[in-house]
């Protein structure tokens, strides 16, 4: 424990106590507790509404989750996994693609890496609606393009085997600028020395890819598959605009909204589902920290 | 989802500017080639990054009935009435007013307070700061706290009020630790010698450590400006009174509301998103190459952000 | 050096708000003078613009009387969001909420408990309007239906409209194709067939907010009350809510899968895209096409947005014929937008004269002018309007659409009815998988 050296021999223990207390309040009171009175929540049945009573039920939330309401809940359990495993893997297939291509000098190259970069500084209420114009069936370019192009009619975020689909497309669209950026940061980490070595050796391009940019990357995928995972896991907004869960596209954040926020305003259960959220954000996360440390450390 | 670059900003932005890579050496020999991929590069960031954004506001410039009839085709008669309609009906000016207020302040906020919890704590001037540093990490996992979050503020009066929201978002935590790895890097002689030299805490804070993190904190106060103007679940949970609403708020009341006249959504849609990207192009350069350079420091800063992330999207976005 | 110039650009950003927040706070604190009454409803053009208009003789008629009006869509939630949250702020004093009806409030033996505005008038959060003169304008045995609980009336229901099996029609149309409205289901689906080979598309409708589920409540509403008296809807309803309770009826029953099977066959001369139309787009894309889909399947609330967006078009309006007995065939309506006055209201008595000038006959005409609503006044009749023709020609028998079995609060959509979103051919469930599902549902979520 180190020691402060500011103010006199009096208030130097002090000091740091005073440094933290006013942020470290607010943290207990508006990003700790409100974290942990969620478990509590989770085993009440509480409406919300002014003048309804609090309720302790016990375990009530979790076993009609688990009995009545299983499909709805594996329903969304499964669309959030399909959602994050799907974007997670676009994501970083498309950012490391365009990190490949768009990692150039010159002036034109950081006018479209901004341009890619830029869809995400836009809140979701805009993406919303710009996607449900261009993706209106009647009203939108999309369908003229499919039609001419494949002869098909299709109903777009209303087609329960597209919709799903076409909402990660969306997220994939808003964040592969980032995931572009993080990768071309780990390209620049490389040394030049190393490709220099490569090209002694005569390896072609996809040797050099496959023996030293993938390996040498690990790190920045490290972070980009993380990154993508934990955001993805609690997404809700995005599908709230673009399909309000409907067409299968109900997320397990969003089931938690529209449970806790919508005209059922079900506090009780919808804190039980950001339980199981929680829950599945641990393992999920934990286990891909496992894995992808290994696998830089193999590599 | 906005959350997570904000925490993941980088610990320093002078990133090793226009390293031409090997790679290209390898790939393009040609000076057609060369061209050939800038054509490329070009197609992709214009024809699938750009061109929906700029269909859409295409629309903003036909009449209703103008677009019903050729919803696909480009405007004719072209008109500008749908931007003032829909200012108008849309009250976003008063909104924008908000939304500035609810980015500005919490962000600033929460700089200057995150720097003084941070100090202390990368210091270790307390018992167990590296305890209190994991714990916060971990904390960053903990279940999202929106539900009792919204049952205390209503409990504190916060609730549907420009204060207690401003006091929410402002001393929520996202990213108070943000600044602890950071200040690890500034040397501790400094300390000394402005301790020496008799100069107080809060002075040394902000005339002597803070300069040192310029680069962290303007990435930050960026990101976090960002997130706090399109933050479209905290504004639709905690603020009823639609005088009070920020423009994602409003914009999505607005968009029920007159989705049936796609040229004025298309307005409403570009007024709200105008301040962010003009925001956006004045500092494009240093946001994007800023990023880039920022993960060049590898996985000693992952952990501090991939808490964040974690905590910031499940707490609501706070 | 960049650096630098952001965060000069922070600051002053910070300092412009921190100075407009002392502007705002300063201007509110400045003109205490005059008294903000607040009025809530879903966005409605047609009821905004009339609460507009209203707003403005009020405060013309209350002098430092400001009134506000709080609006938001129903699409995705927005508006249930809104007035959950207006009634925690205690910042409303007129709220116009959808009539909860008798189907909200389970009998005790269920032990069901109550949501929304049902749940609302239980905990005694709602003002009891009962004796408030301006009730004597409305039918009190309708009103009772719609928002009594206990003997107590806790709302006014002001609209109520044609929603189940709702049709909009363009004139020019049928009468191109030499075709008269409806009045049996056969006559429907011939019309439908006819004009299928004659290369238009008959019906249009927007899949993506379900509006798809109204041919099938429909049906299943004129089956349901064959040959009962309008007055019987309310126990029609409770029986069946009592014997799916009980567990002699259920969702797989008869008259549901030939509702279902009438459905289906409806369903074939939809628009292809369906599932992706929007409610809010679509009267307008509909009306914006006068050479295709001469029906629209849509509430009757809708008029005034489909005249705006063609105002040369012919319209009208009609229910469509569920069963193959023309005098089955009724009109049922919705009991729609009610106004309450909460208990935590800061200005009651204001809200009080608001409700009271709404109900003026004169106001009120208005009111069923601009949203196309089904007067609930018995001396107002909605005679504005030409499309009201056909539905004021057949109120004879009109009745109160049908209430759901009891469900508990957040009981899957399944368990209150076939999820119309899942159905083919929206989505891509067949009618048996659905009902079974549909029943599966309601018996766990009752028994759970």
């Amino acid at each position: 424990m180190a020691r402060c050296p500011f103010g006199t021999q009096r208030t130097r223990r002090f000091i740091p106590w005073a440094s933290i207390a006013i942020p470290g309040a607010g943290w207990l009171m508006f990003g700790l507790y409100p974290s942990l009175a969620t478990i509590l929540y989770s085993f009440t049945r509480y409406s919300g509404l002014p003048g309804t009573p609090l309720n302790y039920c016990g375990m009530c939330n979790y076993h009609t989750a688990f009995t009545s309401l299983l499909p709805q809940l594996w329903s969304a359990v499964r669309v959030t996994l399909i959602y994050v495993v799907g974007v997670t893997v676009l994501q970083n297939a498309i950012g490391l693609g365009l990190a490949l291509l768009l990692n150039r000098s010159g002036r034109s190259y950081t006018f479209y890496r901004a341009l890619i970069f830029m869809p995400q500084i836009f809140s979701v209420t805009v993406v919303g609606a710009v996607f449900s114009l261009m993706l209106d069936p009647y009203s939108g370019p999309a369908e003229k393009v499919v039609h001419s192009l494949f002869g098909i009619n299709s109903a777009f975020l209303g087609s329960s085997s597209l919709a799903l689909l076409l909402v990660m497309m969306v997220n994939v669209w808003m964040f592969s600028g980032y995931s572009m950026l993080l990768y071309i940061a780990g390209l620049r980490n490389i040394p030049r020395s190393v490709y220099e070595a490569a090209a002694m050796d005569g390896a072609g391009r996809l040797r050099v890819f496959r023996h030293v940019t993938w390996p040498l990357l690990a790190s920045a995928t490290t972070v980009n598959v993380f990154l993508t995972t934990m955001a993805t896991l609690g997404e809700y907004a995005l599908v709230l605009v673009l399909t309000g869960g409907n067409f299968g596209t109900k997320t397990l954040g969003l089931y938690m909204f529209q449970a806790a926020f919508g005209s059922d305003s079900q506090l009780g259960y919808g804190s039980m589902l950001a339980m199981l959220q929680f829950v599945l954000t641990i393992v999920i996360g934990g286990g891909l920290l496992y894995v992808l440390r290994r696998r830089e450390v193999a590599l | 989802m906005t959350t997570f670059q904000m925490t993941k900003a980088p610990k320093a932005p002078e990133a090793p500017q226009a390293t031409a890579p090997m790679l290209r050496r390898l790939v393009s020999g040609a000076r057609t080639r060369a061209a050939g991929v800038n054509l490329l590069c070009f197609a992709i960031a214009a024809g699938l990054f750009a061109l929906p954004l700029v269909y859409v506001l295409l629309q903003a410039f036909k009449t209703y009935t103008g677009f019903l009839q050729d919803p696909t085709g480009t405007p004719h008669p072209w008109t500008t009435e749908s931007f003032s309609a829909a200012w108008q009906q849309g009250h976003f000016g008063r909104e924008m007013v908000n939304s500035l207020i609810y980015a500005a302040v919490p962000d600033a906020i929460t700089l200057v307070l995150g720097v003084f919890l941070a100090f202390p704590i990368s210091r270790g001037y307390f018992k167990y700061s590296n305890g209190l540093y994991t714990f916060f990490i971990f904390s960053g996992f903990l279940p999202g706290g929106l539900i009792p979050l919204f049952i205390e503020a209503r409990t504190l009066h916060l609730y549907n009020s420009l204060i207690g929201y401003l006091i929410m978002t402002s001393l929520s935590g996202a990213g108070f630790f943000f600044f602890v790895g950071y200040i690890k890097g500034i040397p501790r002689e400094i300390d000394e010698a402005a301790a020496l030299d008799g100069c107080g805490y809060i002075r040394f804070i902000f005339t002597i450590v803070m300069p040192q993190m310029k680069p962290a904190l303007a990435t930050f106060g960026i990101f976090g400006f960002v997130h706090g103007w399109n933050n479209l679940i905290l504004p639709l949970v905690m603020l009823s009174d639609s005088a009070l609403w920020p423009v994602t708020r409003g914009l999505y009341s607005f968009f029920g509301q007159y989705s049936q006249n796609w040229p004025l959504i298309a307005a409403g849609t570009f007024i709200v998103a105008a301040p962010i990207m003009v925001l956006f192009i004045l500092l494009q350069r240093y946001l994007v190459e800023g990023v880039a350079g920022g993960a060049s420091f590898g996985t000693q800063g992952v952990a501090p952000g991939a808490s964040g992330a974690g905590g910031a999207e499940t707490g609501g976005g706070a | 050096m960049r650096s630098r110039t952001s965060v000069t650009l922070l600051a002053a950003a910070a300092c412009l708000s921190l100075g407009l927040t002392g502007c705002s706070s300063s201007s509110s604190g400045g003109g205490g003078a005059t008294t903000t009454l607040t009025v809530a409803e879903w966005t409605n053009p047609g009821a905004i613009q009339f609460t507009e208009q209203l707003d403005a003789k009020f405060e013309k008629a209350h002098p430092g009387v400001k009134v506000k009006i709080q609006q938001a869509p129903t699409s995705n939630g927005a508006w249930g969001t809104l007035w959950n949250s207006l009634l925690q702020s205690k910042s409303v004093d007129v709220l116009g909420l959808a009539a909860p009806t008798q189907a909200g409030f389970a009998p005790s033996y269920t032990s069901l408990k109550p949501a929304g505005a049902a749940a609302l008038i239980q905990a005694g959060q709602l003002v009891d309007l009962k004796n408030e003169p301006f009730m004597k304008n409305y039918d009190a045995t309708e009103q009772a239906a719609a928002v009594g609980h206990g003997g107590g009336v806790y709302g006014v229901m002001a609209a109520q409209y044609a929603a189940a099996g709702a049709i909009w029609y363009k004139k020019d149309l049928l009468a191109k194709y030499h075709l008269s409205v409806p009045t049996t289901f056969q006559e429907f689906v011939d019309d439908c067939a006819q004009l299928k080979k004659a290369g238009v598309t008959p019906i249009f409708v927007s899949g993506k907010d379900g509006m798809q589920g109204g041919v099938w409540q429909g049906v299943e509403n004129q089956a349901l009350m064959a040959g009962k008296p309008a007055a019987d809807s309310v126990k029609v309803s409770d029986d069946r809510a009592d014997a799916f309770w009980k567990g002699t009826q259920s969702w797989t029953d008869p008259v549901y899968q030939d509702a279902s099977a009438r459905y289906e066959q409806v369903m074939k001369y939809i628009e292809p895209n369906a599932a992706g139309v929007a409610q809010l787009t679509a009267p307008g894309v509909w009306a914006a096409r006068a050479n295709d889909y001469p029906f629209l399947l849509d509430g009757s609330w809708d008029g005034a947005v489909i005249q705006k967006a063609n105002p040369g078009l012919k319209l009208g309006f009609f229910t469509m014929p569920g069963t193959d007995t023309a005098s089955a065939n009724r009109v049922s309506l919705r009991p729609d937008l009610t106004w309450m006055v909460p208990t935590s209201a800061k200005h009651r008595q204001l809200a009080m004269d608001w409700l009271s000038m709404f109900s003026q006959p004169e106001n009120y005409q208005q009111w069923l002018k601009l949203t196309g609503s089904v007067s609930t006044q018995p001396a107002v009749q909605n005679t504005g309007l030409d499309w009201m023709d056909w539905l004021n020609g057949h109120m004879d028998g009109a009745f109160q659409q049908l209430a759901n079995p009891w469900v508990p609060a957040g009981a899957p959509l399944d368990a209150a009815g076939p999820d119309f979103y899942k159905l083919k051919p929206i989505g891509g469930d067949s009618v048996d998988t659905i009902l079974n599902r549909s029943a599966t549902a309601y018996r766990k979520s009752v028994k759970g």
